[in-house]
């Protein structure tokens, strides 16, 4: 009997075991996860297309809004919605699509700008999943937000020094005619009487070079708005650099600048007070004598501080022989021939002697003539006349004894006198006591002042007055009395003559500080020669210096030492009078190789001051730059010697530099890298590395004084460029810097040293013509300003 | 066995299908990000060329940039013409006070941009500074890609897709090219 439920239980058994149609069956049951999950992966793709998008157009927007310049910010908005727009597809997968700076209300000219994208997509999948057993109480699936950001940078903080060349190639137009430099070629495209660089069509290179420079100060100043972001230095340079508006607060106060310990005089690099003298003579080996002294013994005195070649420390002047002839102190150690010599210099001398004789002079002639006698008149003696015409002050003195009838004084005279007149001709002395620090008995034709130096046979060199102790009638009536003071002959001041005699007396006035800064002083103008390196024997003889390290390529450790004031005093290799004469209207624009010497005095070659680090966020700041850039003129000394240049760009960025921070600036090293400043040196030049002749002087002193390790031009030439190349390697290891450098002309496209100092920093440029000054220096605003995404 | 043969079309259909969609998505993102890259390195022409001189953009400069653009599509075939390129630079010109289409570089046949009707409904001057007295300039480029499926089983065997990037000069207010008269902008 069949059991019904055995019938259905046996179906069932064959239902089990059969597996047909299995498949369908199952793919039945998955085909709605299969469904979802498809779904969901199209759903998800969908949301990344929409990032990519939004991530897309939002970084077309951030970029073109930190582009713009001078908007209002509410237009700035405006902007980011347009241009989000129109780069968001116009048909896109997504719903409440918004763009806003984060914060909502950020300020969109900063340097930082964060902004942030948003997209709703609609879900289509997502939501079945609340089909599937168990997941019925599944919600919040209709939609995803999807959101993206973008950061944008512009540079901040920037402590920028123009290194800029003012060397005397500057006068020239687009071309020079380099490496032989001609004023047919430089005068090109120049309009000469432009002086004031305000001719549209003047292509002068120093010109352009101002308004190139202050296009890039304005740019910069726009560009960074914010308060005391942006400081920015000039150091325009020759073979040196003018530090003296920054170093001295007076005629005679400055810092880092080297004084004589007693007076506080500036002194040179071995020990005279400025001004001295330099000569050349043949030295013999253990012979006082120097002789073939050129151009002649005019300049020199007994008592004078000699230095040279061949010659001990502390050796003076004995006795002058003769016009070409002077006695040492003690005996030179070497043997030459034209050697050079410094020794102090004078402004009037002369002995006890007085002479009466007659004679007649013209206006605007040195020479006395027609004189009744010359005996018993020598080179120095100061000549006076009760009839007009022989310049008092500063003092006329005999400058050379011609013949019975004739000598040369030391200034022209002011009117003529045709007929015969009265002549008082009378030497300056004294008289010294051994031991003592008082000289009586002084006769001068002016009364002396305190702080001259004054030199004699057995005085002390360097030796100064403290007090003049007479009222003025004693000293030209021969009764002065002086006291004075000397550093020479060990520790303190109280060293006082050697012995008791009546002498010749030299007096003159120590070099000054000229506070007014003007291009034509006889006073010190501010520039400056390096110090003197660790290894550089300042001795008197031979200075050459066999330099391990040499103070102008890298910063010292151990704090900065003085540098000596460049001051170039009429010798043998100048005939210049006591004023400089190099200005906006001598140098001439188009003319290089004519003028060049042309316009001599002690301060050739030295440019306008250095300007430190200033604050150019400020509308004072800002002026005082351009203006310094304005100031700038072509000073023609024949040198170009751009390490000193660079060198000094990193001593105004430098923290433990010579010159006094503002608000904190020059920052520190570590905090700048910490705070993200940037300390740029920008360098130009139209030129090489260049020595001039041997005997001029430079910012390196001169030739001889060996701060470039060698006596032969040519050398010194290869190791000006090898000392570039030092202070650029020391400026890229440092890490602390971005260096762009500038070649303008040939030259400029020629300088190696130039195209390397970079290094990975910053960039070289090429200014093929003078007329690309302005693109390239907006170039190099334009990458410190450099807009990019950050994020 | 049978059954399989009857599901096996929807398998394919589902698996090339996916294919098909996920590359025909990837061209579109490809064809988006050579768009921008093109504008942007127009965007970005630097103030000076190489010797100093006031920069344009030459002849050259647009090969080049296609050539970017054309590896950015990589691995998307971009040989025969299949991505086709108008570049142009719609400017205001403040002596004229009005805002014109500076110059434009079509490559591959590509349809020139017409200022008066910009793609994505952008409109010229709501881009471009009208202030007077100041130039300001909008680069726009468009990509046109012919992309064509390696398989047409489910989709269309091909596809025209067009991108386009507005962006605004970087570092000039308008950017001029060897079109320009004196290669200067207006």
């Amino acid at each position: 009997m069949l059991n019904p439920f055995a019938k259905i239980a046996a179906v069932l058994r064959r239902l089990g075991r059969d597996t047909s149609g299995n498949v369908m069956m199952i793919f039945g049951l998955c085909v709605v996860i299969l469904i979802i999950a498809g779904g969901m992966a199209v759903d998800m793709g969908r949301a990344y297309l929409v990032k990519m998008q939004l991530s897309t157009a939002l970084d077309a927007a951030a970029l073109a809004v930190g582009s713009e310049a001078n908007q209002t910010q509410t237009q700035l908005n405006t902007d980011l919605q347009n241009y989000f727009t129109a780069n968001y597809p116009s048909n896109p997968l997504s719903t409440s699509v918004t763009v806003t700076p984060v914060p909502a209300n950020a300020d969109l000219t900063a340097s930082v700008v964060n902004y942030q994208a948003s997209a709703t997509v609609p879900m289509y999948f997502m939501p079945l999943v609340s089909l599937l057993p168990g997941f019925g109480t599944f919600t919040g699936f209709n939609s995803v937000t999807v959101t993206t950001t973008a950061q944008t940078k512009k540079t901040t903080g920037l402590e920028v020094v123009l290194v800029l060349d003012n060397t005397g190639s500057m006068l020239c137009g687009p071309n020079d005619g380099a490496p032989a430099y001609s004023d047919s070629q430089c005068g090109t495209g120049v309009v000469s009487t432009d002086t004031s660089c305000t001719n549209s069509s003047n292509q002068s290179r120093i010109c352009q070079l101002i308004q190139a420079a202050q296009l890039f100060v304005n740019t910069m100043a726009s560009g960074i708005t914010s308060s005391e972001q942006l400081y920015i230095g000039v150091v325009p340079y020759v073979t040196t650099v003018n530090v003296g508006s920054s170093f001295c607060s007076g005629a005679t106060s400055c810092s880092h600048i080297t004084t004589e310990a007693c007076s506080g005089d500036f002194s040179d690099l071995r020990g005279n007070i400025i001004p001295v003298t330099p000569v050349t003579g043949n030295t013999t080996s253990g012979s006082t004598t120097v002789s073939n002294v050129s151009p002649d013994t005019s300049g020199i005195r007994a008592g004078m501080q000699i230095t040279g070649p061949g010659i001990t420390a502390g050796t003076t002047v004995s006795s002058v022989n003769s016009t070409t002839q002077i006695t040492l102190s003690a005996s030179a150690t070497a043997t030459g021939t034209g050697v050079n010599l410094t020794v102090g210099t004078y402004t009037a001398v002369s002995t006890t002697t007085t002479k009466t004789p007659t004679g007649r002079w013209s206006a605007g002639s040195n020479i006395i003539t027609n004189m009744s006698s010359t005996t018993g008149i020598g080179v120095g003696m100061v000549v006076t006349s009760t009839s007009a015409g022989i310049p008092t002050a500063p003092i006329t003195t005999v400058t050379s004894v011609d013949s019975s009838t004739q000598i040369h004084i030391s200034q022209n005279a002011t009117v003529t006198q045709a007929s015969n007149q009265p002549l008082t001709i009378k030497t300056v002395g004294g008289t010294i006591t051994n031991g003592s620090n008082i000289i009586n008995a002084v006769s001068t034709a002016t009364t002396p002042t305190v702080g001259m130096v004054v030199s004699g046979a057995n005085i002390p060199a360097n030796s100064t007055i403290v007090s003049v102790d007479s009222a003025a009638a004693a000293y030209t009536g021969g009764t002065g009395q002086l006291h004075i003071q000397s550093p020479t002959g060990g520790a303190g001041c109280a060293h006082y003559p050697t012995a008791t005699a009546n002498v010749p007396l030299a007096f003159y006035s120590p070099l000054r500080y000229d506070t007014t800064n003007t291009n034509t002083t006889s006073n010190w103008m501010g520039c400056v020669v390096e110090p003197t390196s660790s290894d550089e024997n300042t001795g008197a003889g031979a200075v050459l210096n066999s330099a391990s390290s040499d103070p102008d390529t890298s910063e010292p450790s151990g704090g900065w030492p003085s540098w000596y004031p460049f001051y170039w005093t009429k010798d043998s290799a100048n005939s210049w009078p006591a004023v400089s004469s190099q200005s906006n209207t001598t140098e001439i624009q188009g003319r290089v190789v004519s003028d060049w010497g042309g316009f001599p005095g002690p301060n050739q070659g030295c440019p306008v001051p250095i300007v430190p680090l200033t604050d150019v966020t400020s509308s004072t700041g800002k002026t005082t730059v351009l203006n310094a850039i304005g100031s700038m003129w072509p000073r023609d000394e024949g040198g170009t010697q751009v390490h000193i240049g660079m060198i000094w760009g990193w001593r105004v960025l430098s923290p433990n530099g010579p010159f006094t921070p503002t608000n904190g600036h020059p920052l520190d090293y570590s905090t700048a890298q910490t705070t993200g400043w940037k300390k740029v040196v920008v360098l130009m030049t139209d030129g090489t590395e260049e020595w001039p002749a041997a005997t001029h002087l430079t910012g390196l002193g001169f030739l001889n004084d060996g701060k470039i390790d060698t006596t032969s031009t040519t050398t010194a030439v290869t190791n000006l460029n090898s000392r570039l190349q030092a202070v650029c390697n020391a400026m890229q290891s440092s890490g602390d810097f971005i260096i762009y450098t500038i070649g303008l002309g040939s030259d400029g496209a020629s300088n190696a040293q130039l195209q390397s100092c970079p290094g990975s920093t910053g960039g070289q440029f090429y200014a093929a013509s003078t007329t690309n000054l302005q693109q390239v220096f907006a170039a190099i605003a334009k990458d410190l300003l450099a807009l990019r995404l950050s994020q | 066995m049978v059954e399989f043969s009857l599901l096996a079309p929807i398998l394919l259909t589902l698996v090339i299908g996916s294919y098909e969609t996920a590359n025909y998505v990837l061209a579109d993102l490809k064809l988006q990000a050579a768009a921008e890259t093109a504008a942007d390195l127009v965007a970005q022409t630097p103030v000076i060329d190489s010797s100093g001189n006031a920069n344009y953009l030459r002849s050259a400069d647009f090969t080049n940039i296609t050539n970017a653009a054309d590896q950015v599509m990589s691995p998307f075939a971009t040989g025969s013409g299949q991505l086709k390129i108008a570049y142009a630079s719609i400017v205001y010109d403040s002596s004229q006070n009005k805002v014109s289409l500076d110059w434009s570089v079509v490559v591959n046949g590509a349809t020139a941009i017409n200022p008066a009707s910009l793609p994505n409904g952008a409109v010229a001057s709501n881009l471009i500074s009208t202030t007077s007295g100041s130039t300001d300039s909008v680069i726009v480029v468009q990509l046109t890609y012919t992309y064509t499926s390696p398989i047409s089983y489910v989709l269309n065997s091909s596809y025209t897709i067009t991108e386009t990037a507005f962006n605004r000069p970087r570092y000039m207010n308008c950017i001029p090219t060897y079109l320009n008269t004196g290669n200067t902008c207006p």
